[in-house]
């Protein structure tokens, strides 16, 4: 269990962190989630003691980690995955995941052990991937190895900056299914900073929402979307609702046939359920110089879905 | 061409003796340079106050012209390799330091707070993961300075550290071309090749970088150590001697001399080693034991006279010696019979034709033209003086280079030169020296000048010098000149063939 008792942070007069009383329970996968500027980041650094705060304490498991004399014991407790993986571009990716085996005294062949069965687990092939450099991975590839890094000597907890936040829609879903997987599996407490609601929705168990420097609420994913505490909550999430598709994404995806008819129909700004609509009068609608048919739109849904 | 190949066939010893020290010296500066800079940057990288502070000071100092820094040092370390050393690693130290720096600093800050985050300890961030990522701009910063450092070295030579420099110096100050090109394109040709080398490092692995710097380190200080070792450790006597060829005949000559009575001692000479100032400053600290100076050098440069320099040759040697002896606690031995002091010249066809002998007669001639040395036609003692003491007056007067007013008066251009009595162009021209009649130079002979201690302590090799006093006359002098500077023959066969003749060695 992660404490946080009556938290502030000031930089340069200026507030970050006001009063924050937080509790993350053992095993959860806890999401801090708000705006830049929001603190988030400032308070995941705390528990690893990147950063002090200026007033309150840290607890975890009851002991309050300003009090530790060597801060590394606390630091190798923790795994840290960052935004862009941050793997060292001069260690090969098993050097690089050997990094944080390093105080575990191992033996070489144990250590090598360890990183091939992780590697496995994130679906990186050993063989083809310990000796590569990190410019030889794709950026879903660096952040697969990043996450090992953290979990490979199996800590309680994780620490996660950001850690999807630079990848590309697609990879970004596989990790964050992969971190479900992982977290499900191993049972290690996970604190995730993010600013993108949707990914905070997806991931946490609980999740804390923060605005400049104060908590706006705390609870499960559904607390949250059915019942915001105020108009912030209710508008970060309606920022991030999942977005009605536009026929413009439907023309987008390569679909519809070229059409010589000068009068549309539907303009490309009007959404599927418009389109579909549509296609309860007619077999075929014309958006601009394309005409779409009904195999189109269910085309399309169903390439969302293999999303 | 065929001159160039002359001078490096008959030189070869001393280029490749020479380019061994340039590349001794060169290395060691780079050695203790990589060994103060890179430490400095580490510990300062945490440090940025101090770090910046520190690049200010580097550059500052790197401003400084190195001549300057050479003459600052003479006082404190004396003459000789080591202040070239010193002022090689002043003004290397900021291209190592501040690509340290900058390399260690400018890590992406991402990695510098995982390795953080992680607890890595401070040997395992600093060798696995900092300098290893610095390491391609630390490689730059000692590429330059390499650079800098051989180039730099050639200075090395105006304090006695030997090195292509003393090639480069020696050409300039007699006009050697040949010398001139082997100093100065061996050492373009060094720079090249060690910033290829240290390119080529730059190119492969982590490992061979570090095997390759640890091979150069090793190397540096054997190379380094065994060149300061052999210099410092052997007793010896050492004699150097000033700028040309006349000095380098001398210094053999005196090695030749003491080398056979004294079978237990080996002398080492040093030719080209200097001007008087660093010469003088040698031998006071004890860098040299001997070398060869000229009376009136003696009287107007080093002691103080009160009064006028006596114009007589034996009275103006027992002051130098009087003075030597009681302002520096030297003993200056009797010199040669030679004069090497300032003269006018004509040329040979003009002193038949006009009967000129002296340069009295030149006075009673009118129509002359003539060429003179910048620094004689100023000095009080030099053309103003000898003007008012003749009555001489010319057509027209022009200074220039000392090497072009014999070319000057060979294409007869001019009629009338000053010279110095010795000068091999009196020969090679077949040029007339006027006779001072009324001594107003003062007189120039050359005697070996030494530390009183060092005297009292080597009799045999005081009594050996002595053997010489009196010997070689000024036309034999201008023969030997003429031997070494113009025919580009050895000295030490020139000293030898001449001891020899005249019965002074077997």
């Amino acid at each position: 269990m992660i404490t946080f008792k009556n938290i502030s942070k000031s930089y340069q007069g200026k507030l970050a962190l006001n009063q924050i009383n937080l509790a993350i329970n053992s095993h959860e996968l806890f999401v801090l989630v708000g705006p830049s500027g929001s603190g988030k980041t400032t308070l995941l650094r705390m528990i690893n003691r990147l950063n002090t705060p200026t007033t309150g304490r840290i607890e975890i498991d009851g002991q309050d980690i300003s009090q530790l004399q060597n801060i590394n014991d606390l630091r190798h407790q923790m795994g840290y995955v960052l935004q862009s993986g941050a793997l060292f571009p001069n260690l090969t990716v098993a050097q690089n995941i050997a990094v944080t085996l390093h105080a575990q005294h191992l033996s070489k062949s144990d250590q090598d052990y360890r990183i091939r069965q992780m590697l496995q687990r994130v679906s990186l092939d050993p063989d083809v991937f310990m000796n590569r450099l990190p410019k030889e991975l794709s950026g879903g590839e660096a952040q697969r190895v990043g996450i090992v890094r953290a979990l490979v000597f199996n800590p309680k907890i994780i620490l996660m900056d950001e850690s999807f936040s630079a990848l590309d829609p697609l990879s970004r879903k596989q990790l964050q299914n992969l971190l479900i997987d992982l977290h499900q599996e191993f049972q290690m407490t996970i604190v995730f900073v993010t600013h993108d609601m949707q990914e905070a929705l997806r991931l946490a168990t609980r999740l804390v929402v923060l605005k400049e420097g104060q908590i706006q609420q705390i609870g499960t994913p559904n607390e949250i979307k059915m019942h915001p505490a105020n108009q912030f909550v209710a508008d970060f999430f309606d920022d991030y609702q999942e977005k009605i598709p536009l026929i413009n994404d439907v023309l987008a995806a390569g679909l519809g046939q070229p059409s010589h008819q000068k009068s549309g129909t539907l303009s490309v700004r009007a959404n599927i359920y418009e389109l579909a609509q549509a296609f309860q009068q007619e077999s075929e609608v014309i958006v601009g110089d394309k005409s779409l048919k009904m195999a189109d739109l269910v085309t399309y849904l169903a390439q969302q879905v293999e999303d | 061409m065929v001159a160039l190949i002359n001078y490096l066939n008959t030189n070869q010893a001393d280029i490749m003796k020479a380019l061994w020290q340039h590349i001794s010296i060169s290395f060691l500066a780079i050695l203790i340079t990589i060994l103060i800079a890179i430490p400095l940057a580490i510990v300062l990288m945490s440090r940025p106050r101090w770090g910046e502070l520190c690049l200010q000071i580097a550059g500052i100092v790197q401003t400084i012209p190195s001549l300057a820094i050479l003459g600052l040092l003479i006082p404190i370390v004396g003459i000789g390799t080591t202040p070239a050393i010193i002022a090689l690693v002043l003004y290397a130290i900021m291209p190592v330091f501040s690509n340290t720096y900058a390399g260690l600093t400018n890590i992406d800050p991402q990695l510098t707070e995982a390795a953080e985050a992680f607890g890595l300890s401070k040997t395992f961030k600093l060798f696995r993961i900092q300098l290893p990522l610095a390491l391609p701009m630390i490689l730059t910063g000692i590429r330059i300075a390499m650079v800098m450092i051989i180039g730099t070295a050639t200075l090395a030579a105006l304090v006695g550290g030997g090195g292509l420099g003393s090639f480069i110096l020696l050409g300039i100050q007699t006009n050697n071309n040949e010398a001139l090109l082997v100093g100065a394109v061996l050492s373009a040709l060094l720079a090249l090749l060690f910033s290829y080398l240290i390119k080529f490092v730059t190119k492969v692995s982590v490992k061979i970088v570090g095997i390759s710097l640890a091979v150069v380190c090793t190397l540096g200080l054997f190379v380094g150590g065994y060149g300061l070792l052999s210099e410092t450790h052997k007793e010896t006597i050492t004699i150097a001697g000033k700028m040309g060829g006349e000095p380098e005949i001398l210094i053999n000559m005196y090695q030749q001399v003491i080398e056979q009575d004294n079978p237990d001692v080996q002398v080492k000479i040093k030719p080209n080693f200097g001007d008087t100032f660093f010469l003088f400053n040698g031998l006071k600290s004890g860098k040299i034991d001997i070398y060869p100076e000229f009376t009136g050098t003696a009287l107007q440069s080093l002691a103080k006279v009160e009064g006028s320099i006596p114009h007589d040759p034996k009275q103006a040697y027992q002051a130098a010696k009087t003075q030597l002896a009681q302002q520096f606690q030297l003993t200056y031995l009797a010199p040669m019979r030679y004069q090497n002091g300032y003269a006018l010249t004509v040329r040979a066809g003009d002193a038949e034709q006009y009967h000129l002998k002296t340069t009295a007669d030149l006075a009673r001639q009118s129509g002359f033209k003539a060429a003179f040395d910048d620094d004689f036609y100023r000095q009080p003692d030099g053309y103003p003086g000898l003007a008012r003491n003749y009555g001489l007056q010319f057509d027209s007067i022009r200074t220039m280079a000392p090497a072009l007013r014999y070319q000057a008066l060979n294409a007869k251009q001019v009629d009338v030169t000053d010279a110095y009595t010795t000068d091999p162009e009196i020969k090679e021209y077949n040029l007339k020296v006027l006779d001072d009649n009324e001594n107003f130079f003062p007189p120039y002979q050359a005697a070996p000048l030494m530390k009183a201690t060092f005297a009292k302590k080597h009799l045999q090799v005081v009594k050996s010098l002595n053997r010489l006093s009196n010997q070689v006359t000024t036309q034999e002098m201008q023969a030997m000149n003429y031997q070494v500077t113009v025919q580009k023959q050895k000295a030490a066969t020139v000293a030898h063939e001449y001891l020899q003749r005249h019965h002074l060695i077997k």
